[in-house]
Formats: structure tokens, C-alpha cells, sequence
């Protein structure tokens, strides 16, 4: 298993010239990819062209197995992304977690990793958000700040308990 | 994703299922506004159900594909019937997938300490009080629906 290319089969090509970039999972692992890889986040590219890189870029809302799978989906297209890749993709991770990536132009924005139910669900309209009326948890994982009064909350909740009944 | 730019927090909501957008609303007022517009329902309405019942159905007036869509789902569900039907803690008369009729909320199962054992009693003989005598209101219900609908 080689540490730079995070496959099996690696070449040794992936060190040779490329500049390595550290990505810090929210566990505190450490992943080394080549910067053309990590670059295909704009985010991080950004953070590499003004000199924020150096050390590591922490991922504090990303775990090292979802950071894997995202690594190993960048890695497969570091190569052949263009500029008009529209393409989503959701990766299940080996541990029955699932990152769901935003529009490749954008790079690939990791919205939320959730654990799956069992391995046989079907996810019949492409990405799921989370499992339920989880809200708290969006909260917590991207840092937004509730504007709506507990009651409001409730009411919004019950409106919408239509769609989590089978 | 709180700095995102609206244009495109919503080209993320577009990649969702029904489910999730179902959930987000409650997260913020901004993902509230966002969950609810129209070209992202019209656009799950059709690819479920097909161009041709977006045309039948499509909204009139007030009404918003996110209603159509709703309606439409629960019609999949129950049927076209009247029905009595529970979503989250609170129980509907609904007859062609639209609500008629509130019949009231059911206390969760495992109880919380803090309320009385006697407001659970009462509530939940409300509940029971009120789809007894649902037959007489079911019949004014249908009439209600089936005149809005003529």
C-alpha cells in the first residue's frame, strides 16, 4: 500500500515531482497527497496559493476514512478533470460511510459524511443529505447558527414529517 | 457552508433527494427559504412522476410545487381514498393525498418523566374521542374537498 497515491498498484510515479500536501482528518491523521490532487478543491487551492498549507490544512469536519475515499476519488481524477466535469459523485466508504461530494467544478466539497444504514439501501435519487429530520447535526457540522425559535423549529419539523413515513 | 453564496447552496439542494430537503428546512432561515424553491420541487416532481402528470398537475394560484409534490406522494402512499393517517406524532383525515381534517398528536412512546401520567391519559383519550366521532366529520370533509375540487 503506498502512502502517497493511497492505492495498491502504485507506480512510484505519484512522488517523484509532485509536491505534497499534508490534509489533517478531523481524528488527527495525516494524509499526504500531491498538490495537483489536493488542488482539485478550490478551497484548498486557494489556501496553497496564499501560503496557508505549510503544516497541514486541518479538515475538522471530515474523518480519516471518509478523507480516504475522497483522497482516492481526487487521486483517479487528478489527471482527467476538466474544467466543464459536472459530475457528482457519492463514495461509500469501507466502514459503511458515505461522503457526499458537491459539483466537480467546484471541486469536490465533502457536504457531510453519514453512516449508511445497512449495506443493501438503495439511494434511489442519487445523494442523501443525512438520515432524517437530524438538524442539529447540519448545525454542528457546518457551523450554522439557528435563526429559528424552538417552536418554529417544531412547526417547520411537522410540515415536513410527511416525507419520513414508509 | 454558512459563507456559501445562495446560488450555490441551492446548486448543492438540487443534487438531493426529497428526503433531505424535506430536513434541511429546519436548520436555518436561509436553508428555510432555499428548501422551499419552486424550480427544485418542479424539477423532483418531474423526474418521479414524468413530464406529463407535471402538466396534469401543476400548481395553481397559491400553491406551490412543493405542495403539488407532497400531495402527489401521499396519494402514492394511501391511495386516493379517504384516510387516517399518522405523520410524525400527528394524526390527519387526508382524502386524495390533501389534509381534511387535524385529528390530533399522539404522546411518544417511551413517555418523558416530566409530564404528568394523567396529561398522557388525557390526550390520548382526545385522540381516540375524536376519530370516534371522525364518521360524522368525514362525511362533511368529503364534501368540503369534493366541492373545492368541482
Amino acid at each position: 500500500f503506498c502512502e502517497i497515491c493511497l492505492t495498491n498498484n502504485c507506480d512510484g510515479s505519484a512522488g517523484k515531482i509532485a509536491t505534497m500536501i499534508a490534509l489533517v482528518s478531523s481524528d488527527n491523521e495525516r494524509f499526504e497527497v500531491s498538490e495537483e490532487a489536493a488542488s482539485q478543491s478550490q478551497t484548498i487551492r486557494n489556501m496553497i496559493e496564499d501560503g496557508c498549507a505549510d503544516g497541514g490544512i486541518p479538515l475538522p469536519n471530515v474523518t480519516s476514512s471518509v478523507l480516504a475515499k475522497v483522497l482516492e476519488y481526487c487521486n483517479k481524477h487528478a489527471a482527467t478533470t476538466t474544467p466543464d466535469a459536472a459530475s457528482t459523485e457519492a463514495v461509500i466508504g469501507s466502514a459503511g460511510t458515505r461522503a457526499v461530494l458537491g459539483p466537480a467544478r467546484h471541486g469536490p466539497v465533502v457536504l457531510r459524511a453519514v453512516p449508511c444504514r445497512a449495506a443493501g439501501r438503495r439511494c434511489p435519487e442519487g445523494c442523501r443529505l443525512d438520515e432524517g429530520q437530524d438538524a442539529g447535526a447540519d448545525q454542528a457540522t457546518f457551523k450554522i447558527e439557528n435563526d429559528f425559535r424552538p417552536e418554529d423549529v417544531e412547526k417547520i419539523r411537522k410540515e415536513n414529517a410527511w416525507a419520513f413515513e414508509e | 457552508m454558512d459563507g456559501l453564496p445562495g446560488e450555490l447552496c441551492l446548486k448543492i439542494f438540487h443534487l438531493l433527494d426529497h428526503q433531505s430537503l424535506a430536513s434541511a428546512p429546519q436548520v436555518c432561515r436561509k436553508w428555510w427559504t432555499l428548501t422551499s424553491d419552486d424550480e427544485l420541487w418542479r424539477k423532483l416532481f418531474n423526474d418521479r412522476w414524468g413530464a406529463d402528470a407535471a402538466a396534469f398537475y401543476a400548481p395553481e394560484g397559491s400553491r406551490s410545487w412543493k405542495d403539488v409534490f407532497v400531495v402527489q406522494d401521499r396519494c402514492d402512499r394511501y391511495g386516493l381514498g379517504v384516510r387516517i393517517i399518522r405523520e410524525g406524532s400527528d394524526y390527519y383525515l387526508i382524502y386524495q393525498g390533501e389534509i381534511q381534517r387535524y385529528l390530533g398528536s399522539r404522546q411518544e412512546a417511551d413517555g418523558d418523566d416530566k409530564v404528568p401520567h394523567q396529561k398522557t391519559e388525557v390526550e390520548q383519550r382526545q385522540v381516540s374521542d375524536r376519530i370516534l366521532f371522525f364518521l360524522g366529520d368525514l362525511e362533511a370533509a368529503c364534501a368540503n374537498a369534493k366541492r373545492v375540487k368541482a
